[in-house]
């Protein structure tokens, strides 16, 4: 059944619509992922509205090449100017801002490109590939066990993508309480409504996103002030450009690693990409032969990062498409328009909406290629976005922030909440707070209260005694106990030293 | 005693979910109703209670984070509460006269208070005043908020 399906999703792309969406996308990827501080994510946030407007086949593959392009253009600005486009492209410009200066700029870019294009082909492959392996494992998961699940990845969110493990699942939790306002289907019950009707439909999904994501990013780039990029290094030509390309493919074994490494961060939940990087060009500084070129040039710390923060895509789609446990932030967003789109994350997924997840995985491929291809002969000009001042983008996204919420429904009161959200949103974003933990609270809360209601009906108050129930609640006490162990381990070895010394 | 910005936040979250756990269990919802805001409720306020006291312990003044780029931000609260102002403004407007109106408005002084010139600040204006009227309102078929204004006079 799997096999088959991978192929029948192909025919998605033998209609023109889909070949337009993704050019689309590419686009919208590049020029969001180009400009410093505003990333892919916030790029979906302000798209949220249109997307609601379109059927699952168009809004899903659009928000999949937005988010599997971001890197690609991420990789001009951390290489031309110093400054990443992307979080996941901050380990690229170790090197690939020295290559510039040394007047390799282009060959840089076109590693970055190259590594990019190969890890969004091979790794959508591999994704592809497994699927049919772990659906028999999906199918096999009950109410009770995805309870556990569920809590794993807030658990999973809350603490690794978290310097404070606290904030982390807390923010987690505040999402869950969130989403327990309005009516419950399960019961029929009206909860925290205060006789209000605007909240009998619960907190609403789009104003909260474009509260919390798209509000407190341009509020801070405002009062900062000024341009995001400050100076430029020009490029040489197109035969610089095809050397960093052959650079790629003379260095196939890293390439495969940092894929792997990216792909495997990627599928746990709650990483994103900036670990992978950073993993990946510090295991090729380990591997590679002038170690001691690192950090001045070395076209190996541009492949490393660019092949993982690519392959980490296809890892956390898999995570997100088999359980409904976004593998990075942005993944959460995912999940978010899915529920907008009446689809429900998680093993459905897998089963009813397979060749909707596939044509997924496949437009991830077909991205990279399409990325490539844009890149290259324009990447010197896609760098000039990256020089629009603050002054005439904050105002452009509030604006399409206030009316995208407004959209949604046509009530004043989004408009509202959008605000709130913002507020709240610039404070997490001030104090460090989570805040895709807590659009992950607020988006399983209800799949979480339908898991648990059934859970209780059809196995009583012990339906944790499953035994993959009971491994997921043995991996979240591990997860959370990590951390304070570490402490306090390290407190005691301190202490110790302190003692002999 | 001046408390930090982490721990006022912690204080608010725990009031605000002490509230809902205390609302949950007084009012007549059912079991399944009442279960998950109270067992949820009661660890968000542990965790917050312990945030709480982990901050009242170190008192130690809060650090701005690294932004993407790796530089410290600038920012100031201070700083937040003007550009609030000014979507507060926004919010109003909208309130009062409506998209279409308001959306000029606040696009071109707001453009011009950052700093930019007449010219692109007049330009942006005009472009995204009329992307959003086609977006929205011609393409998705949205009816943009008229606002009171219009409402009085129609």
């Amino acid at each position: 059944m799997g096999f088959q399906a991978i192929f029948d999703a192909l025919g998605n792309f033998a209609n023109l619509q889909m070949w337009l969406v993704i050019a689309a996308g590419t686009l919208i990827g590049l020029i969001f992922g180009v400009v410093p501080g505003i990333s892919g994510l916030l790029a979906i946030t302000l798209m949220l509205p249109f997307l609601y407007f379109m059927t699952p086949m168009v809004a899903l593959p659009l928000m999949m090449t937005v988010m599997a392009i971001q890197f690609q253009g991420g990789a001009i600005s951390a290489i031309l100017l110093n400054l990443p486009g992307t979080p996941g492209s901050s380990a690229t410009l170790i090197d690939g801002f020295p290559m510039t200066q040394r007047g390799e700029g282009g060959r840089a870019l076109g590693a970055a490109q190259a590594a990019s294009a190969l890890a969004n082909i091979l790794t959508a492959l591999v994704a592809l590939a497994v699927i049919p392996l772990i659906l028999p494992m999906i199918v096999a998961l009950r109410s009770a066990d995805m309870v556990f699940i569920i809590l794993l990845g807030l658990t999973f969110i809350g603490v690794l993508a978290s310097d404070s493990m606290i904030k982390g699942l807390l923010s987690g939790g505040v999402g869950l309480m969130i989403s327990f306002v309005g009516f419950q289907p399960t019961t029929g019950a009206e909860r925290f409504i205060f006789d209000n009707l605007y909240l009998y439909d619960g907190i609403p999904l789009i104003p909260l996103m474009l509260g919390l994501f798209a509000i407190p990013e341009m509020v801070a780039l405002a009062a900062k002030g000024g341009h995001i990029a400050q100076s430029r290094v020009p490029i040489k030509g197109m035969a610089d450009v095809w050397r960093g390309v052959m650079d790629v493919f003379r260095h196939k074994s890293l390439v495969l690693r940092s894929q792997l490494i990216g792909f495997l961060v990627g599928a746990l939940p709650g990483t994103g990409a900036s670990p992978a990087t950073f993993m990946a060009y510090g295991h090729a500084r380990q591997t590679s032969k002038n170690p001691e070129t690192f950090g001045k040039g070395n076209v190996e710390g541009v492949i490393a990062p660019e092949s993982a923060n690519n392959a980490c895509e296809s890892g956390a789609l898999l995570t997100t498409l088999a359980l409904g446990i976004p593998g990075s932030p942005i993944m959460a967003l995912l999940l978010g328009v899915m529920t907008m789109q009446g689809l429900i994350p998680g093993p459905e997924m897998l089963t009813k909406n397979l060749d909707l997840s596939i044509t997924l995985i496949w437009v991830i491929a077909v991205s990279g290629v399409l990325g490539i291809a844009i890149c290259l002969p324009l990447a010197p000009r896609l760098s000039r976005v990256a020089f629009i001042p603050g002054s005439l983008l904050a105002p452009i996204v509030l604006v399409f922030a206030l009316t995208g919420a407004f959209s949604y429904h046509a009530r004043f009161e989004d408009v509202l909440v959008t605000v709130l959200f913002g507020v709240i949103g610039l404070i997490m974003r001030r104090l460090d707070y989570n805040r895709p933990a807590l659009l992950l609270g607020f988006i399983l809360g209800p799949i979480f209260e339908k898991f648990f209601f059934i859970a209780l009906k059809a196995d009583g108050p012990y339906f944790f005694m499953r035994p993959i129930s009971l491994a997921l609640i043995v991996i979240i006490i591990a997860v959370i106990a990590i951390g304070p162990l570490k402490a306090l381990v390290k407190g005691v070895k301190s202490r110790r030293g302190e003692i002999n010394t | 005693m001046k408390l930090s910005g982490d721990a006022r936040v912690y204080l608010f979250v725990l009031a605000i979910t002490l509230f809902m756990v205390v609302w949950s269990l007084v009012t007549d919802y059912r079991f399944e109703s009442r279960i998950l805001p109270v067992l949820i409720g009661g660890i968000v306020i542990l965790l917050a209670a312990a945030g709480l006291w982990n901050e009242v312990r170190a008192q130690k003044p809060h650090e701005a984070a690294p932004d993407a780029g790796g530089a410290f931000v600038r920012e100031t609260w201070r700083g937040y509460s003007v550009h609030f102002g000014w979507l507060t403004g926004f919010l109003l407007a909208i309130y009062f006269v409506g998209y279409l109106l308001a959306i000029p408005i606040f696009v071109f002084s707001y453009t011009r208070r950052l700093g930019s010139g007449f010219l692109p600040a007049m330009a942006s204006t005009l472009t995204l005043s009329a992307f959003i009227y086609a977006a929205f309102e011609l393409a998705l078929d949205v009816k943009l908020y008229r606002g009171l204004l219009f409402s009085w006079l129609s």
